[in-house]
């Protein structure tokens, strides 16, 4: 059954996406730590650096396996490998507030999903239930 | 029109610092975040926190009339309080801005839900009209305002072209009149009022509200305690919320004499400082709270 015929939320789509995403990089990803770190900080980039520029210090950072990441909860791969960063360079007022809200909503996935599959170490920097006052 | 309540009037919030009114921990990826409306998603400042924080501050000043105001505990001699407080919505969100330092800036859907709050709470609305506002574009309050330059605004990493209307122009005066006294900080005002389309000004609510890592130091060795890293979320400084307070009914046992006008002139009058919401320790929650000036009506 399809996604689209089995009537499930935009966010369990999405979080089914994002758990595969991050499963499948667990096992391929060498410096997994370091993906988690910027998977828990990049929603909030976004949240106070607005859409554009936080796409672009991703880039500049060499953070092609999250945006890829990014780009598959979000269903843009089909879209072409620089689909989130062009639109978001070149879309109108209405498509930007959208396309941010909507790669908010699948990074918040990645973030969750970073800190649920992928171990701690003691170095990690991470919010933790415990730490959050 | 709809017929204003008996004996209300409409407060105000103008937060000084960031003001975090928060609801525990949250699920999305900002861990403390802030109180919101469910229907919009729009902060706000929830009528506990207004009526907890004056009553903190009376108790403190002035008690004769607190418990008939606001309510008091007890098995035995328990009473509600005769002020009812509705939650303070938000009027203006202050934004970055490129010209003029920042906007505050509203929309058609919150100015008209602001104006059924005015007609309701006894204020006077005349001459107060809802603008309609395209998505990207804005209504401002006239073309030399400090925000616009070569007839765009640009807020955050929004651009947005500009219209001057007499529609926003009469809404900044009315609320700069209602929330500020000096004239210069009216002009301020003024200058810096923007009409935004509903769906933009929801994107600023959601997006344009300040987000702040925080983090604990290890006294050991002056680096960050492992995992104490954390983000919260608070309303920014200058955003303006207003809500209602009514009086439908005195609770006798407790108010002798005392009448709604009395309450009101005793506790919903003077401009107040005070402190709301979490975070007081790191400056957050300083805000004025100002009653509207007329006296409560008949």
């Amino acid at each position: 059954m399809t996604e689209s015929t089995n009537f499930q939320t935009r966010q369990q789509q999405f979080s089914q996406r994002a758990y595969q995403q991050v499963a499948d990089r667990l096992q391929q990803e060498k410096d997994i730590q370091e993906y988690k770190s910027f998977a828990k900080r990049f929603p909030t980039l976004i949240h106070t650096c607005g859409l554009a520029q936080s796409l672009s210090f991703a880039q500049a950072k060499g953070k092609d396996a999250y945006l890829a990441d990014l780009a598959a909860v979000a269903n843009m791969t089909s879209e072409g490998s620089n689909a989130i960063d062009s639109q978001a360079r070149t879309a109108g007022l209405p498509e930007y507030m959208r396309l941010t809200r909507l790669l908010l909503s699948a990074a918040n996935w990645l973030k969750r999903f970073s800190e649920a599959l992928i171990p701690d170490q003691a170095e990690d920097e991470g919010a933790s239930d415990a730490s959050v006052p | 029109m709809d017929t204003p309540l008996k004996h209300s009037r409409l407060y105000w919030l103008h937060a000084l610092t960031p003001v975090h009114v928060g609801v525990g921990r949250g699920l999305d990826y900002i861990d403390l975040p802030i109180m919101r409306e469910k229907i919009t998603h729009w902060p706000i400042v929830p009528s506990s926190a207004v009526k907890g924080v004056l009553r903190a501050h009376y108790e403190e000043t002035e008690n004769s009339l607190v418990d008939v105001a606001f309510g008091s505990g007890g098995d035995s001699d328990a009473n509600a309080g005769s002020l009812n407080f509705t939650d303070a919505h938000i009027v203006c969100l202050p934004v970055r801005s490129l010209y003029g330092t920042f906007a505050w800036c509203t929309s058609p859907m919150a100015l008209r839900r602001f104006l059924r709050d005015i007609t309701t709470y006894g204020g006077d609305g005349a001459g107060l009209e809802i603008p309609a506002v395209a998505n990207a574009n804005a209504s401002i309050t006239s073309s030399d305002t400090a925000l616009a330059e070569r007839n765009t605004v640009f807020l955050e990493d929004l651009d947005f072209s500009n219209t001057a209307s007499e529609q926003a122009k009469n809404w900044a005066l009315y609320i700069a009149r209602s929330v500020f006294g000096e004239s210069s900080w009216q002009e301020a005002f003024v200058s810096r009022f923007i009409i935004l389309s509903d769906d933009t000004f929801n994107f600023l609510c959601d997006t344009g509200t300040e987000v702040n890592a925080r983090i604990r130091i290890e006294q050991e060795t002056k680096t960050v305690v492992p995992g104490a890293l954390w983000y919260e979320e608070s309303l920014p400084a200058e955003t303006l919320l207003a809500g209602g307070v009514w009086c439908e009914r005195l609770y006798k046992g407790r108010a002798g004499s005392t009448t709604a006008d009395e309450l009101f002139s005793q506790y919903c009058c003077k401009p107040l400082h005070l402190q709301i919401g979490g975070n007081a320790t790191t400056g957050q929650g300083q805000v004025r709270c100002i009653f509207d000036s007329e006296a409560a009506k008949p």
